[in-house]
């Protein structure tokens, strides 16, 4: 039953991503015409088990979108930074992802958008020279969903708010809660990356 | 009804099959062919992910990359006997007992098609009683063409930042990675192919790393590794073609052998070269011919016990072949000659083994639109007499069934089969197989079946495959054995008995429905059964390791062709492995004596960049992350994420 109400509820959050993209396939831009660049400030709001450990971390996110026909595709990095409450090592984080989802214009300077992302949460740990040595680093696959506003500051750049839950499958889960606020900006595609998207 | 009766509407039945009827459509109806492409957007990257897109083929793997297969309850896992093809050259890859298809020197990316019969059949003049994996290698292109692949995998349940903590458990090592590469040249009437393969596989599973470790030695985690190269080149000329080729690998094993109860560090060598090709005497005759050199070696990898199960074998096969080819019909005949040498540990003279086969087919249309096959094939194998006979009747019985019948006798000595008991009982003694009781005399082993298939298709998108299929085997020679949990070596403790003259039957039922509603997106949906409808106690208990079903749903979604995403939906019935009770209940649950069913549901989307250069894909291996695991004592997966990238330059796709 658990299992159950567990696939339920990524199906719930994959439907909500998609309707924000089938809603945004109305308005649709021609796929791969814009490149949108967003910078962010990642603030952990909640770490789950592992918050009796470490820390919760902040970071920094970097991520790409492009519009394809359906929604859009987005790729980018974040790094988390998780400092130890007793006698463990610290760690760095970086997560890795690709993510489809779609946005919504509400008004001309407003916008809404939902992702549904997958990719990889590498581990560093801060174990060089110290007790812990050994095998310092760890990837695992993790999914995340996020939902963002982006209000229009001046022309292509706009302030983009966001919240988001990513899982990573370690065999304890990780259930990392993040606040994201950064700076979107939008700029047309090249012809020559346009002919490598298509 | 009374038997004329009986037989009145048999005939009337066969008069029916032969109206009507598209014999190309035949061909398809018979055999399961998986394409490049859908390979490619099942996320393949191992010959062995093929297995999971058969349908009705089950497979079990202590480690998850040396694969034991079963072709739809046609033979015992230990048989390892169905047949591999590459272009038409039979390859045999079997070493102790095993047939590991990711030990072939062939990357996946290499493939244009496979072409999987599920029944016996006769093909390249040999008898194949346990079923047919026939690959069929891309063809250059005119021009030249550069290939590169590679792939890898990370498997969830690593314990993360926990590692540090009271909660800490067992790490788990990625998978792979694999790469491949190879590149090409053609001209008009010629060509040149080279590829290369790298390949690795971690055995940390805690289900068999414990085991591992007691004779592996290396400076890192135990691994697999596979390296192989292959070149071939072609001309066409004289009404045919001429194709020299080459093959090399080299696989450090880490191999479960039941009899020692523990992984044994092996590494088997393999080395294949040959020319084969065709010379056409006018329209209707042609001539083929193939020779084949090659050798197979099981060599000392590094122990801790230096545990040494040497084997090697050399060989020469040559075939010879007259196709005639009329318009409503074609035959066959040929002869080949298979001589082995082999030498292995517990024996010093060579042991020699001669096989000499005959073989011819009959294919012939009736009318317009009906096909009828005949088949037969002789050996002698040191002085042992096998032969098979194959029969197929295709036809039409209306309103768009199409209808396959196919009846197969065959008999098969020890001798020819070369499985792991033959060479037991000609003096070889691998390490730890002191406890193997041998039967005082070997069976033949004799197989008849039947198969029928009916397809119905209700226009060019719709098609349902109905299948009844029955097996009888007798005189086989299989193995029991009883294992037990050591808690000193960390292993088992196995005692083996081999039988002779088994026998038994089976039977499999299998539906497929295929549907392309529209051109962008497919659905397949296959249920195999299998089951057992009579036999001894041996028998049964080895036939209970297989899964009595399989459920496979796939759905296909390619909207321009250049994003494809592929969804399948597989599940595996359990099988019961009873010599494994006394483990499973002395292992505090690491062993099982029944696998359970699994639920297995693989997505992966695939997209193409910088006009087609470039092909990067992800796969989602076990979406619903079920403890999957296909033997008692092996090691059991959970969800993984794997990668793809592919680059291409050249002619063609």
């Amino acid at each position: 039953m658990g299992m159950f109400f567990r696939h339920a509820r990524i199906a719930l959050l994959l439907c909500a991503t998609t309707m924000i993209a089938s809603a945004s396939a109305a308005q649709r831009a021609e796929p791969f015409s814009v490149i949108e660049v967003r910078l962010s400030e990642a603030a952990n709001l909640h770490s789950g088990r592992m918050h009796a450990y470490w820390e919760l971390g902040n970071g920094l996110e970097l991520a790409l979108a492009t519009p394809i026909s359906t929604g859009f595709l987005e790729l980018g990095a974040a790094s988390h930074r998780y400092e130890p409450k007793m006698d463990r090592p610290g760690f760095g984080a970086l997560w890795l992802y690709a993510g489809w989802g779609g946005r919504i214009r509400l008004a001309d300077w407003l916008g809404l958008s939902g992702s549904a992302r997958l990719g990889n949460y590498r581990m560093t740990f801060d174990g060089d020279g110290t007790e812990f040595e050994g095998v310092l680093n760890e990837s695992e696959l993790a999914r995340m969903v996020a939902f963002s506003a982006d209000l229009r500051i001046i022309g292509p750049l706009s302030l983009i708010v966001s919240a988001g839950h990513i899982r990573v499958y370690t065999y304890q889960r990780l259930s990392l809660w993040f606040a994201l606020a950064g700076l979107r900006y939008v700029l047309p595609t090249s012809e020559g990356l346009k002919i490598f998207l298509r | 009804m009374g038997w004329k009766a009986g037989i009145g509407v048999v005939m009337r039945w066969i008069v029916a099959l032969w109206v009507s009827f598209a014999p190309v459509s035949l061909l398809r109806a018979q055999v399961q062919v998986l394409t490049a492409e859908e390979i490619a957007q099942a996320g393949a990257a191992r010959l062995s992910d093929v297995f999971d897109l058969l349908d009705g083929w089950t497979a079990s793997s202590t480690d998850g990359y040396a694969w034991d297969v079963s072709a739809a309850g046609l033979a015992a896992y230990e048989d390892a006997s169905w047949l591999l093809l590459v272009d038409d050259v039979p390859i045999d890859l079997r070493v102790l007992g095993r047939q590991n298809i990711n030990t072939l020197a062939l990357s996946v990316t290499q493939v244009d098609s496979i072409t999987v019969i599920s029944r016996p059949s006769v093909i390249a003049g040999r008898f194949a009683p346990a079923g047919v994996v026939h690959i069929h290698t891309r063809r250059p292109l005119v021009g030249a063409e550069i290939r590169a692949h590679v792939s890898g995998g990370n498997e969830t349940g690593d314990p993360g930042p926990f590692r540090y903590t009271e909660l800490a458990t067992p790490n788990v090592d990625r998978i792979g990675p694999v790469f491949q590469g190879g590149a090409s040249a053609a001209g008009s009437w010629w060509s040149l192919r080279v590829q290369g393969k790298a390949d690795e596989h971690h055995a940390t599973d805690e289900r068999i790393r414990q085991r591992v470790v007691m004779l592996y030695e290396g400076l890192r985690a135990p691994r697999l590794l596979h390296r192989s190269a292959r070149a071939d080149a072609k001309i066409r000329g004289m009404g045919g073609g001429h194709r020299v080729f080459g093959a090399i690998s080299r696989f450090q094993d880490l191999l479960f052998f039941d009899p020692l109860g523990l992984e044994l560090p092996a590494n088997h060598n393999q080395f294949r070269g040959g020319v084969t090709g065709s010379v056409g005497f006018g329209a209707p005759i042609t001539a083929r011919y193939r020779m084949v050199a090659f050798r197979s070696q099981v060599a000392d990898r590094q122990n801790q016990r230096d545990l040494s199960a040497y084997w090697q074998q050399d060989g020469m096969s040559g075939m010879t072949a007259v196709d005639v080819r009329r318009d409503a019909w074609q035959a066959t005949f040929g002869g080949s000659a298979d001589l082995f040498r082999t030498q292995f540990i517990g024996q010093s003279a060579r042991h020699a083994l001669r096989v000499f086969r005959f073989h011819g087919n009959m294919d012939r249309l009736l009318g317009r639109q009906a096909r009828v096959t005949g088949a037969f094939t002789g050996s002698i194998t040191s002085g042992a007499l096998g032969y098979s006979a194959l029969v197929t009747l295709a036809g039409s019985l209306g309103g768009g069934v199409m209808a396959v019948i196919t009846g197969t006798l065959g008999q098969q000595h020890l001798e020819e089969g070369q499985g792991i008991w033959y060479w037991i009982r000609e003096g070889y003694m691998p390490p730890g197989a002191t406890d193997v009781t041998m039967p005082a005399k070997f069976g033949v082993s004799r197989t008849a079946t039947a198969d029928l298939r009916l397809t119905r298709s209700f226009s060019s998108t719709a098609r349902v495959t109905l299948l009844a299929a029955v097996r009888n085997i007798n005189g086989a020679t299989l193995s029991t054995r009883v294992a037990r949990w050591d808690a000193a070596t960390t292993g088992l403790q196995t005692a083996t008995t081999v039988r002779a003259w088994v026998s038994g039957r089976t039977m499999r039922f299998g539906l497929t429905a295929e549907m392309q509603p529209l051109s962008s997106l497919g659905f397949r949906l296959a249920y195999t059964r299998l089951g057992m409808m009579s036999g001894d106690m041996v028998f049964r208990e080895v036939w209970r390791r297989h899964p009595g079903y399989r459920v496979g749903a796939t759905i296909r979604y390619a909207p321009d062709g250049r994003f494809t995403l592929y969804g399948r939906l597989r599940v595996d019935g359990s099988s019961s492995w009873g010599g494994y009770l006394a483990a499973a209940q002395e292992s505090e649950g690491r062993y099982v004596a029944d696998v359970p069913a699994a639920w297995l549901l693989d997505v992966t989307a695939k997209k193409r960049f910088w006009r087609d250069h470039l092909r990067v894909g992800v796969t989602l291996r076990n979406m619903l992350n079920q403890e999957y695991r296909t033997h008692p004592v092996g090691a059991i997966t959970n969800m993984a994420l794997h990668f793809h990238v592919e680059v291409f330059f050249g002619a063609g796709r």
